[in-house]
């Protein structure tokens, strides 16, 4: 009994931690820019693939610091392409209605699945762990991936620098001014424009981390960015959209929940998910931390 | 040398909201050291005067030369630091960081090189001391009007625009203000336009009036001249 708990718990934080290092440069941008990204799978998506690409160069058996420039060219990449979303898509979104931005970023995410398509192929790839989180440790009974400690600490540690970062730096002072009230901020002198353009890169540059530490044991195809999309934005709705303190919860809270729910009852996967959702926005629709729009 | 040209010179100002045409053709100076006094009604476009200025909301045409220098095509952060500040009507406090931080903030409209110092501008205003730290959610209107004009102060503003700041605010926080702004104009040659309802107030603090009525400028003269047509408060200021 207390291995099974302690499974199920591991793997909620799996899940939750996953899809937190989705979920945060999504509800980063809704948050400030106050754009929904549907687009944002896609960029994961493009994440994983170059990391895929730069581990391809270096052959087989990788050592972990490859696996670590794979993401950080996927940061660099994907960071990049973020810049250029803003300059020419996000910039045009901001003085028209929502329904525009709900279109825009579906057609972004409908031209990220094609690239993919055309620079890798529709083939599925696959990518295992670097042979140093290629094992397991046992704690008690319950067996645990060093692979999936990895992706949880990875989302443990992203949170806290996101929290260190808009709390308590220069900068996050500053996005946060802009994400309150960005027509003062002009009149006080902020570049807004070059604020909002820095959180889109940082966003982008998220998803692409993201996906190049979730990519191992998934398989690469052109419908990946689909998967995570879902369940992150149950994560950002749920948190409150816009928190990034309610985003860690709310996957924590979805996490257990879905984790329980297939331990119980192991013939409905994924549903929990869903119905936890469902009940939470109709008891709070505002989400967890919603109301706070940056925290 | 000094410069006979006008610190602001505003000609042909023309503003719109979607299809309304607000700002007809509108004409407007300050001088160096100057405090001027834009009267009107509300919605005679006192606020969608001042926010042209800074190119902050209205569509607009025209010619708006600020020290020596067209702003056509100059965005609103960089006009703040050209030294055009606007305090706006709704203050605008961020509620959640403290009053300390709210006015820090206003630094980043100075200029280059321009001094500024947080000690001094504390000392303008001795009802902000204890206030400081202070989250801006828990400020009464006139401790945010007070706020409001010490971060626009912290831009090291040539030309400080104040839009009505002391509507709502009690007789004792007007007078307060009164007072604060006669000092800050003892500082230095700071120009001001201060749209206003508040005759009373509007007297103490300026030297010329600019009576503006459905968008358009009706008078531009000194109180003597207002004063000796008491038409002008009788068409254009009585509700």
């Amino acid at each position: 009994m207390m291995y099974d708990i302690g499974l199920t718990v591991f793997n909620g934080l799996a899940w939750a931690m996953a899809t937190f290092l989705v979920a945060a440069g999504l509800t980063l941008i809704f948050g400030i820019l106050h754009i929904l990204n549907f687009a944002h799978g896609g960029f994961f998506m493009i994440g994983a693939y170059v990391s895929y690409t730069v581990m391809l160069a270096f052959g087989a058996g990788l050592p972990l610091w490859v696996f670590m420039i794979g993401a950080m060219a996927a940061a660099v990449v994907v960071g990049l392409l973020g810049w250029a979303v803003d300059m020419f898509v996000f910039r045009r979104l901001r003085d028209v209605e929502d329904a525009y931005s709900l279109i825009a970023t579906y057609a972004l995410l409908l031209v990220c699945g094609g690239a993919v398509q055309l620079i890798w192929g529709l083939n599925y790839l696959s990518v295992m762990p670097p042979p140093s989180l290629n094992s397991v440790v046992f704690i008690g009974d319950v067996f645990m991936p060093t692979y999936t400690i990895f992706v949880i600490l990875s989302g443990v540690v992203a949170y806290i620098g996101l929290e260190l970062l808009i709390n308590r730096t220069q900068i996050g002072q500053l996005i946060r001014v802009v994400a309150v009230d960005p027509w003062m901020a002009r009149l006080l002198g902020l570049n807004v424009t070059r604020i909002y353009l820095v959180t889109v890169i940082f966003s982008f540059a998220m998803a692409g981390v993201a996906g190049a530490l979730l990519m191992p044991n998934q398989s690469l195809s052109p419908e990946l960015g689909g998967i995570f999309l879902l369940q992150a934005f149950g994560v950002v709705i749920v948190g409150g959209m816009g928190s990034i303190r309610g985003a860690f919860l709310a996957a924590l809270l979805l996490g257990m929940i879905e984790s329980f729910g297939t331990y119980l009852f192991p013939q409905y996967p994924g549903i929990f998910f869903l119905l936890a959702l469902a009940v939470i926005l109709l008891v709070k629709p505002s989400g967890i931390m919603g109301k706070e729009q940056t925290a | 040398m000094a410069s006979t040209e006008p610190l602001l010179k505003v000609s042909g100002l023309n503003a719109y909201y979607g299809g309304s045409h607000i700002i007809q053709d509108a004409a407007l100076r300050v001088e160096t050291g100057e405090s001027v006094a834009l009267l009107g009604r509300n919605g005679a476009g006192k606020s969608t005067l001042m926010k042209s200025l800074l190119d902050a909301g209205p569509r607009v045409t025209g010619e708006i030369m600020f020290d020596g220098a067209a702003l056509a095509g100059v965005a609103t952060d960089a006009r703040t630091r050209r030294g055009l500040v606007l305090v706006p009507e709704d203050r605008r406090i961020y509620p959640n960081i403290t009053v300390a931080e709210n006015i820090a903030l206003g630094r980043h409209a100075a200029r280059p090189g321009a001094k500024v110092d947080s000690d001094e501008i504390y000392d303008l205003f001795p009802l902000l001391k204890p206030l400081l730290q202070r989250a801006g959610y828990q400020l009464s209107g006139g401790q945010q009007q007070l706020v409001a004009v010490a971060r626009g102060l912290m831009g090291a503003p040539r030309l400080l625009l104040l839009d009505e700041p002391v509507e709502g605010l009690a007789p004792v926080v007007v007078d307060e203000i009164a007072h604060d702004i006669g000092r800050i104009r003892q500082t230095g040659d700071l120009s001001l336009l201060i749209a206003e309802q508040n005759l009373g107030f509007a007297r103490r603090v300026t030297d010329r009036v600019v009576l503006i009525d459905s968008g358009r400028i009706v008078f531009d003269g000194g109180w003597d001249a207002f004063d000796a047509d008491p038409q002008l408060k009788e068409r254009y200021l009585a509700v």
